[in-house]
């Protein structure tokens, strides 16, 4: 009996120890630590463009904005950048100004909702992204049994 | 960003008469010069702007520009008011929509109270493509089809003049692009150039707050 506890007990440990590293089970989401995003920044003219166009955040998380090749900013869809309002109401606007190759921009993401945004040379060209920023999202891996 | 401050330049009569036939004969070189793609000094953002020509109010050119409405302006009829200009193109997939950003900060940065008779003259070098019409659709686009703001264009050696005198300098590229400087300039309401900013980066709070006092000092 005390040894089959103490065989389960080892087992117990081994897939603590084990599974993190395999990507087995549950990691534990740490909901006030926030994560950082990237989001590449490429082309030029009509091929510039925001990859991942999309991106799903929660509020605290920081976007990091990598400009590898052209001429390009990150602006808000705020009547500050002469735009309809198309974040959250009581999100603060913003705007990189000219990032160019190498440049990179960070932007910390405090409210929720969905925030559309833009790049001033070449919006008219398709340019623009978007950031959804959800409380219960977590980009910790889900649990694989 | 490069803050240039007013200097004004003094002379006797052969100085200024002298300045003169240095205007006109730059007026007929600067084509030339630039269309070699060597002569120009060019940064990564735009050209350079040189120096202006300070003595003489621009308030007493005679070109006659088309603003966005069909309607004809001459800077003459900003006399005895100060004035805002910056040239830029409206295809300009480069700085242009980043230093027109710029001199929206600025108009905005001014006290309400005022901002009602603050007036803008945006100058297009692209007078192939820049119509009235066109003009009209970017001014609504960028949403600063408001009172106080003319997007203008005219012939060919007037934009020549106009950018010379600001020290703007630009030169068409064979896509039908141009490569120009990024400058805002404003104008005293005699028409000489009080505030220069260059560049489309760095913080406008200094430009916007000489801005601000040459504003509040000549409207009232």
């Amino acid at each position: 009996m005390t040894s089959n506890r103490f065989h389960i007990v080892i087992i117990a440990v081994l897939f603590l120890v084990i599974a993190p590293a395999t990507g087995l089970g549950y990691e534990i989401p740490l909901e006030t630590e926030p994560d950082t995003v990237t989001v590449k920044v490429l082309g030029t003219n009509a091929d510039s463009r925001f990859e991942p166009q999309v991106v799903r955040v929660k509020p605290g998380d920081i976007i990091r904005f990598e400009v590898e090749e052209g001429m390009h900013t990150v602006t808000a869809y705020h009547p500050d950048n002469r735009r309809n309002l198309r974040i959250p109401e009581k999100a603060e606007s913003f705007d990189s100004g000219i990032l160019t190759a190498g440049d990179t921009w960070l932007l910390t993401i405090t409210r929720p909702g969905e925030y559309n945004y833009f790049c001033m040379p070449h919006e008219r060209m398709g340019h623009v992204g978007t950031i959804i920023s959800d409380k219960t999202f977590s980009n910790k891996r889900a649990p694989i049994f | 960003m490069h803050l240039i401050k007013k200097s004004p330049i003094n002379g006797g009569p052969i100085m200024k008469t002298m300045k003169r036939i240095f205007l006109l004969s730059s007026l007929f070189f600067l084509p030339l010069l630039a269309s070699s793609q060597h002569s120009v000094t060019m940064s990564n953002t735009g050209l350079e702007a040189s120096d202006a020509y300070h003595a003489e109010s621009l308030y007493h050119m005679n070109a006659k520009w088309t603003n966005q409405d069909g309607e004809s302006i001459q800077l003459s009829d900003y006399q005895g008011q100060p004035l805002i200009l910056v040239m830029f193109y409206g295809r300009c997939t480069g700085t242009c929509p980043v230093l027109m950003q710029r001199t929206w900060k600025l108009y905005s940065e001014i006290d309400e109270e005022i901002r009602d008779r603050v007036q803008i003259l945006a100058v297009s070098f692209d007078y192939k493509n820049d119509t009235p019409e066109a003009l009209k659709a970017y001014a609504d686009y960028e949403q600063l089809d408001i009172p106080g703001w003319n997007f203008v264009t005219a012939g060919h050696s007037d934009i020549r003049e106009l950018a010379m005198l600001l020290g703007v300098q630009y030169r068409e590229r064979s896509d039908g692009h141009f490569e120009h400087s990024n400058l805002i300039t404003a104008l005293d309401s005699s028409g000489k150039i009080a505030v220069r900013s260059e560049g489309i980066t760095g913080d406008l709070t200094g430009t916007a707050s000489e801005i601000e006092e040459l504003f509040t000092t000549e409207l009232q």
